[in-house]
Parts: C-alpha cells; sequence; structure tokens
C-alpha cells in the first residue's frame, strides 16, 4: 500500500505563474446529462448519457505583502472579463489543467485579527484535462 | 524555494538567531532562552515559546510556521523592566532575514508578580509575540 499524497505537496500556476499562499483548491465536473429510453422489449430501463461539459472550480489564498502576481492575474480576469490559464498540479498526483479559465467570482476579505484572504470561483473555457 | 520537508526543524534556530540578534543588545547581550541562566546582573530578558513551539503554516508547495513567542524583561525597576520591553518592541520592527520572510505581532502584554529576592524586588514585563516564518520565493 502507498502512502497519501500530502496536501502541501504541488503547485498552482495562474496565468502561467506559479503562484504563492494557496490553502487549497477544488474542481469538479459539470456535464448536461441527456436520457433516451425506455424502449419496446428492453424491460423498461432508461440511458443515460453526457453530451457536453465543463470543468469549475474554487481556489483560496492569504494575499502576501506586496501582493501575488498570480492572484493579481486572478483578479485581472474576473474583473476585465480576460481569461487566465490555471494549472494546479498534486506532486505524483494529478494534474488539472485550463489553458482557458474564465474567473466568474472572487471574494477578498479582511479580518483584524487574521489576514487578507482571497478566493476565486473559475470554469474552463473550451478544452480542459485532468491527467 | 521548494518545498522544504526539513524546514519545521530549522524554525528554532532561526528564531533563536534572529531573537539575539535583535533584542540581545537590548539587555546588553543578557537574552536567555527559557531561563535565566545568571539572576545576578539585571536587566536580563528571556524568551521561550508560548505555544509548545507554535506549528507549521504551509501552503501548496510552500513551508510556513506560525508560533506565540513570550519575551519577558526582568529589571529591578517597574518602569525600568517595562521601557526594556518597548526596546524590545521597538527592535522587533526590524527583524528581517535572508531567506525567509519574517512576520512579528505583538499581541499582548502580560505582567508578572513582583519577585523579593536577596538584592530587592524584581519586576518583569513580559511581551506575547506572533511570529510567522515563510521562504521568501517559491
Amino acid at each position: 500500500m502507498g502512502q497519501p499524497i500530502r496536501g502541501y505537496d504541488g503547485t498552482v500556476t495562474l496565468a502561467g505563474i506559479a503562484t504563492a499562499f494557496v490553502t487549497d483548491w477544488q474542481v469538479q465536473l459539470d456535464t448536461q446529462e441527456q436520457t433516451e429510453g425506455p424502449f419496446i422489449g428492453d424491460n423498461g430501463v432508461l440511458y443515460t448519457y453526457t453530451t457536453s461539459r465543463k470543468l469549475t472550480g474554487s481556489l483560496n489564498a492569504t494575499v502576501p505583502i506586496s501582493k501575488d502576481v498570480g492572484q493579481t492575474a486572478m483578479l485581472s480576469g474576473a474583473l476585465n472579463s480576460t481569461l487566465v490559464a490555471i494549472e494546479l498540479v498534486s506532486t505524483n498526483g494529478y494534474t488539472v489543467a485550463i489553458p482557458s479559465g474564465s474567473v466568474t467570482k472572487f471574494t477578498m476579505k479582511q479580518e483584524a485579527k487574521g489576514t487578507v484572504t482571497l478566493s476565486f470561483d473559475f470554469s474552463s473555457s473550451g478544452a480542459f484535462s485532468v491527467t | 524555494m521548494a518545498y522544504d520537508k526539513l524546514f519545521q526543524a530549522k524554525v528554532w534556530p532561526i528564531i533563536t538567531d534572529l531573537l539575539e540578534t535583535t533584542i540581545g543588545p537590548v539587555f546588553d547581550g543578557r537574552l536567555y532562552s527559557k531561563v535565566a541562566t545568571s539572576l545576578n546582573i539585571f536587566p536580563y530578558g528571556v524568551y521561550q515559546s508560548q505555544d509548545g513551539g507554535g506549528k507549521n503554516d504551509d501552503y501548496i508547495g510552500q513551508n510556513g510556521w506560525l508560533g506565540q513567542v513570550t519575551v519577558r524583561s526582568i529589571d529591578v525597576t517597574y518602569l525600568g523592566a517595562w521601557q526594556r520591553a518597548l526596546e524590545v518592541a521597538t527592535a522587533l520592527q526590524t527583524i528581517t532575514h535572508d531567506d525567509y520572510d519574517i512576520s512579528v505581532d505583538i499581541t499582548n502584554p502580560i505582567e508578572f508578580p513582583i519577585e523579593r529576592l536577596t538584592i530587592g524586588s524584581v519586576y518583569t514585563a513580559g511581551l506575547i509575540i506572533v511570529m510567522g516564518i515563510y521562504p521568501k520565493t517559491i
């Protein structure tokens, strides 16, 4: 039996720039589902398939002093509706590559007893891969 | 800087070096870790972890450490102890490191009981600081 990948073992590259102070990310596949059937003589069962797909996800980060270039690229993408390349790598695990990501939402938060944090929601625009 | 699996073992030597360099001069070098080795000459300072050594504050692909450190300023007068504590606070603002970003936040003062020693009364003023250590680049 192997051992699990540690959460810190990875890289986050936004707009081609290795990005610091990322605490966590997640992605999920959204599909459009179609159903066919039932067919005569087929015991009434239904057949399901997907016709389209996109990847959506979110990413949380802490803002360092003097800001982070990758985080700023995501903010810019959200504010200007421009596409941002997003690559999320688990070292010795999966790589999620979204060459053209649309940043659909961001939340910026500052707490007096904490830090300044940023969270982004994003979706793939066009091709993507999970390898 | 790549993720360093040995980083947590480097933290306290870094802190020791930083504190002795930065606030050691406030006490004319009489700054001790955990317990004072001499009680004859005042003022002196003592620092220690306030939270059992701190904890990792890792990010993806990046090391980090965050912890509480107490610095006590001990002197033969109450105001003298607090004056040194103020000098400690001032000196802490200048902490830098070649390889790591260091954050220092003074979160709380601490009052301690007066000690009655054979030489007379001894006063202690304390500061709890939160330190953070992060590699400068990933």
